[in-house]
Parts: C-alpha cells; sequence; structure tokens
C-alpha cells in the first residue's frame, strides 16, 4: 500500500488526501466515478464471487466504457495477484524506503520507454510472527542519482536569499570580545568560494611563516 | 538467501522471506538481466521482485503485465490506476 500511495501522491500532490486513501479509501473517493471504482474494487477485493452485473453497471452509469471496464478489472487482479504472492512468500519490508517517482522523469511515456518502475506487492508488516522484520539492509544502496535524475531534481529550484549574518571577528576572537558587529549579507557564490578557498590557503601560509622566522 | 546479505549492526539476523531466494550478488543468466534492469529504474533490487527470483522466466512477463497495466493507454488515468491499487492493498491490509 504504501508504495503505491507514494505513486498516487506522486499523481495528485496531495498527501492528506493520500493518506485518507490509506485510512479508508472508500470515503476518499473524489467524485462519483472515483467512487464507483473503488467501491468495485473493494467488492472483487473482498467479495469476488458476490459481484454481479449491476455492479458493472454501476461503471457504466459512470461514463465507463467497456475497455476501461477491462482494464479496472486487470488493475484491481493485478494489485490482489501481487499482494498475494507477498503474502504467501512473506516477503520483508523495505526499510530503506519505497522506491517513488520524484526525481525520475515525470512523462509516463518516458517511464515506460526507461522501463522505469516494478511491481509491488504487500509486504506484511514485522509483528508477533516475524519479529525484526525491520531494518532490513538493502541490496544495493539508494535509489539511483544518475546525472540526469540529478539534474532534474535539483532543477529551477532557486537558492533562499535569506540574508545571513557574520562576524567579521575571526572564529578564536569571538568569545573573547565584548561586542560582535555583524554584518547583512546575501549569500553569493564568489562569498561561498572565497569561504572554501581561505581556509587552505591560510594554513598553507603558516609553515611558511614559521620557517622564515 | 545467500550468505552475503550484510547483517545488521546488532548482530541480530536480516529478516527473510520463506523461501529461497537469489542474492544480486549471485545472479547469472536472464536474472541477473532483470536484476540490473531494476536497479537501473528503481535504485535496487526490491524484495516484491527477488521473491520470484527462483523463476526468472515468470518475473519478466510479470514486470511487462505491470508496466503495461498501469502505464500503457488506457481509458483509466494514471492516478485513477494507482488509486485502485492502494485502495486494493488497504483492502487487503498491506502495509508495504
Amino acid at each position: 500500500m504504501e508504495a503505491h500511495a507514494k505513486d498516487l501522491e506522486f499523481e495528485v500532490r496531495d498527501p492528506a488526501w493520500v493518506s485518507r486513501v490509506k485510512t479508508n479509501f472508500l470515503a476518499a473517493a473524489r467524485n462519483p466515478r472515483e467512487r464507483a471504482l473503488l467501491e468495485y474494487a473493494r467488492k472483487l477485493t473482498l467479495t469476488p464471487a458476490a459481484v454481479t452485473a449491476a455492479d458493472v453497471d454501476s461503471l457504466r452509469s459512470q461514463g465507463l466504457g467497456d475497455r476501461d471496464i477491462l482494464d479496472a478489472v486487470q488493475v484491481i487482479a493485478y494489485f490482489n495477484y501481487i499482494n498475494r504472492v507477498a503474502d504467501g512468500l512473506g516477503i520483508p519490508s523495505e526499510p530503506q524506503g519505497i522506491p517513488t517517482q520524484q526525481g525520475i522523469p515525470t512523462k509516463h511515456s518516458d517511464l515506460l520507454e526507461q522501463g522505469f518502475h516494478e511491481p509491488r506487492g504487500c509486504v506484511r508488516e514485522a509483528g508477533a510472527e516475524r519479529p525484526g522484520a525491520h531494518d532490513v539492509v538493502g541490496d544495493l544502496a539508494r535509489p539511483s542519482r544518475s546525472r540526469r535524475n540529478t539534474r532534474r531534481r535539483s532543477a529551477a529550484t532557486p537558492s533562499p536569499y535569506t540574508t545571513i549574518f557574520s562576524s567579521k571577528f575571526r572564529r578564536n576572537e569571538r568569545k573573547s570580545r565584548f561586542a560582535e558587529p555583524i554584518v547583512d549579507q546575501r549569500p553569493s557564490t564568489s562569498t561561498v568560494f572565497a569561504w572554501i578557498i581561505s581556509l587552505p590557503y591560510s594554513k598553507m601560509r603558516i609553515p611558511e611563516r614559521n620557517n622564515s622566522s | 538467501m545467500s550468505g552475503n546479505d550484510p547483517g545488521r549492526k546488532d548482530g541480530s539476523e536480516a529478516p527473510r522471506p520463506w523461501i529461497r531466494t537469489v542474492a544480486p550478488a549471485d545472479a547469472t543468466g536472464l536474472l541477473a538481466e532483470h536484476y540490473a534492469a531494476a536497479v537501473k529504474r528503481a535504485g535496487k533490487v526490491f524484495w516484491i521482485l527477488r521473491i520470484q527470483s527462483l523463476a526468472p522466466e515468470q518475473l519478466g512477463v510479470g514486470i511487462e503485465l505491470y508496466k503495461t497495466l498501469m502505464f500503457g493507454p488506457s481509458g483509466l488515468s494514471r492516478a485513477e490506476r494507482e488509486l485502485l491499487g492502494t485502495s486494493v492493498s488497504a483492502a487487503n491490509h498491506c502495509h508495504y
């Protein structure tokens, strides 16, 4: 559930709603069409033998065509299938997190092309019968951060232009002075470079000075 | 499960499923291809994939079915399909 809740969140960008889906999905329906789909999914999942033609008609009355109904049944059936695979074989949880689509190309055609995504079933929670099922050490480290992913992940987020305070005293002087001359600054690339560069350079000068004295 | 799974820091055993699976390091042939593709698209081999590792030929068609159903052309929107998936798993009381 959590894995696909993340994917759902990616699609709708509404965490509060997704959390309602997880706790009470029938009540979370946002329109009659979703409500009909969810009622059908619930019935086919929990009491499959009780499904009748009337249930299919209720989907039709919301404007779903036969192909849409077929697709809905396939998706519902697939998740029941993969849930059973997981439940039947006791798969461990994924403590390092479940993959999300964030940071990965967002166009679905791209996703398909790249073969992104994999079937996910249900992982039983670490319970009394399987103590310590949390904290599995992952097979391989982390979600991939290829150059392409990184760029998309970090694109178009301007750095915050909040002002920062910096002291004109050196670090070891600060606590020995009564007043701190505080300067209001906006961080800039050149400032950052100056800070980075000044440290090694200042250290490099020290032995020189010692030698000459 | 093979022996090269890292144990946890407190020395307890890593949790394992109820059947044998093939660790990524031990995979060969078709399974190694599936694992490599999984790492490429998802960053790691997730358990739901690894649990099927004794039958790589089943794994392949399962992945294709999933991708076709969830990302292929359909009158159902992506959100509707994920909504169905999340709700079915919730009805099945699945945490994952």
